[in-house]
């Protein structure tokens, strides 16, 4: 369903020039997981903004093509490309705080999106907005969904987030770091929730994370990006199990060196 | 080992939400606290309660041998967006609080400790990745010379190999200068590889406490062992 080709993307600075992603190309088939992994300051993020054509000037979009279904985002007209974000692309963003607004209760912003991209009336978006809010394992959603944003915590605001992008279901989810203040048995849950969300709507899922433990227990394939350039992809089986690129190396062995024998030793 | 800070019946309570129900801890000198738990357990919360950012509802915060909390006590915000100031390029951010205090400026010098390139000082906190702007935290926080540090889920946007480098960094930089911390993190190979005991939160309390090696290998309550079974590994 999205073909990704050749993306380059730069950020200008006093004839300065950052080449944040360089030449990527991946494709994802429907009802895919596709993870991308990478260091931090890899381009991530930026390949992820890119695709949804939201890249801020002094960043620019140097050249490549992004195709959804046959039609290049990259060429499509700002009006038409607002329909496709939020509809049938969504995304959650690596950074909840920034992307929540402070002056709206977690309830209306839920409420507002699902109001917005599917014509529900009011009354029934609002109760949608409670059940998504209960589907990310918020406690008391009934009333916690009258408070604002700042009344919640770190990882509270990320399932909003992550509740808010699901409202719309989307055909494509972006979803950059979407578990990173989430402890592990919340995290598994909402782990479990993608599974079951992608096996049931069969929606794409592009999953964004430094986690090679949770990309091994979520994506079908993977991308590994270091500055910018993708070193390898391939079934996430066959890159876990035997990496072609050294750097992919590098991050597994991060792995292994950091994995306390204590937690593997309970575990067997 | 002498207790630096002493949390005796703790309760905070926002509105109808009481997010820590009766918290006592005690964090000795030197060592370094892990703290785990449930997403909105309340560790953020008690964080802030201890740096008197905010003022319990009931119960008492004892510092000894800290006279000016807001020198010697530093945090590393859970979001570093937020306490970034969005006007404010990176070295200035970090060279603030030292201009505050009147202490020598060493931008340069957190910016490496960090593994930061030097000219990163220059750019506006918009202009980094996220696990770029976590490290500008850790830079700020770290160029007082706290006592205390708590660091609030530092590493977690961080690809492994950094969160490894960080999170030496941090055992040497306590190591070199008799730091106490409180380290809140989630994930359970990031706090077992620094901590020396670990508290686990859940519901606004601390269900559990113990060395590190009892709370991981030999979980007593059922939730701390869901936690550690729930961990995706390799
Ligand atoms: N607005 C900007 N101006 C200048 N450089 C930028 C800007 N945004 C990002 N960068 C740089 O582009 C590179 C890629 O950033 P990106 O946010 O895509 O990384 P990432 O892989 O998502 O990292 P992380 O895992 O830390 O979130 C980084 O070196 C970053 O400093
Ligand atoms: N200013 C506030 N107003 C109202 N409620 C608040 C406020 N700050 C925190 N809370 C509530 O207190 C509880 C504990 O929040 P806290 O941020 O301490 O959790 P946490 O353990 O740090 O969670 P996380 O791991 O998700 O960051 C949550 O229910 C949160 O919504
Ligand atoms: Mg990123
Ligand atoms: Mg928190």
């Amino acid at each position: 369903m999205l073909e990704v080709k050749e993306l380059s993307v730069q950020y200008e600075k006093e004839n300065l020039a950052v080449k944040a992603v360089d030449n990527v190309s991946f494709g994802l088939a429907n009802g895919e997981i596709l993870g991308i992994a990478g260091e931090s300051g890899s381009g991530k993020s930026t390949i992820a903004l890119a695709l949804m054509r939201l890249i801020q000037p002094p960043g620019r979009i140097t050249g490549g093509e992004v195709f959804l279904d046959g039609q290049d985002l990259l060429k499509m007209p700002e009006a038409e490309l607002i329909k496709v974000r939020g509809a049938r692309i969504s995304m959650v963003f690596q950074d909840p705080f920034t992307s929540l607004n402070p002056v709206f209760t977690v309830g209306e912003q839920i409420a507002e999106s699902i109001r917005l991209h599917q014509g529900f009336g009011r009354k029934e978006a609002w109760s949608r907005a409670v059940e998504m809010l209960d589907l990310v394992r918020i406690k008391d959603p009934g009333s916690r969904s009258k408070d604002y944003p700042h009344q919640f915590s770190g990882g509270m605001r990320q399932r909003v987030m992550i509740a808010m992008a699901l409202a719309c279901q989307p055909e494509l989810l972006i979803a950059d770091e979407p578990t990173t203040a989430l402890d592990a048995t919340i995290q598994a849950e909402i782990v479990r929730l993608f599974l079951q969300i992608q096996a049931e709507f069969k929606i794409s899922i592009i999953y964004i994370s430094h986690s090679f433990g949770i990309i091994k227990a979520l994506c079908h394939r993977v991308v590994v990006v270091n500055q910018g350039r993708v070193m390898e992809a391939g079934g996430v089986g066959e890159v876990l199990a035997r990496p072609r690129s050294g750097y992919t190396q590098k991050l597994l062995d991060a792995v292994t060196a950091l994995n306390p024998r204590l937690i593997k030793e309970v575990k067997t | 080992m002498p207790e630096l800070i002493k949390v005796t019946d703790v309760v905070k309570r926002f509105g109808r939400v009481t997010a820590l129900g009766g918290i006592c801890l005690s964090l000795f000198e030197g060592e370094t606290m892990g703290l785990v738990g449930e997403s909105g357990s309340g560790k953020s919360t008690l964080a802030r309660l201890i740096l008197k950012l905010i003022e319990p509802t009931s119960g008492t915060i004892d510092y000894n041998g800290i006279t000016n909390i807001r020198r010697e006590c530093q945090i590393v915000f859970q979001d570093p967006q937020t306490s970034l100031n969005p006007r404010i390029r990176v070295g200035e951010a970090i060279a603030e609080p030292m201009v505050i205090h009147k202490i020598e400026n060493k931008v340069g010098e957190l910016l490496e400790m960090v593994k930061l390139p030097a000219n990163y000082a220059e750019r506006y906190p918009h202009e980094l990745s996220g696990g770029e702007r976590q490290r500008v935290g850790i830079a700020r926080a770290l160029s007082l010379k706290p006592k205390f540090l708590i660091l609030d889920e530092p590493v977690s946007s961080l690809d492994v190999s950094t969160q490894v480098e960080i999170l030496k960094l941090l055992k040497q930089i306590k190591h070199d200068l008799g730091l106490t911390y409180l380290f809140i993190a989630h994930d359970l190979s990031v706090i077992g590889y620094l901590s020396d005991r670990i508290a686990v939160m859940r519901e606004g309390r601390i269900i559990e406490l113990g060395s590190k090696e009892e709370v991981l290998a030999a979980p007593k309550e059922a939730y701390t062992k869901k936690l550690i079974e729930s961990s995706f590994t390799l």
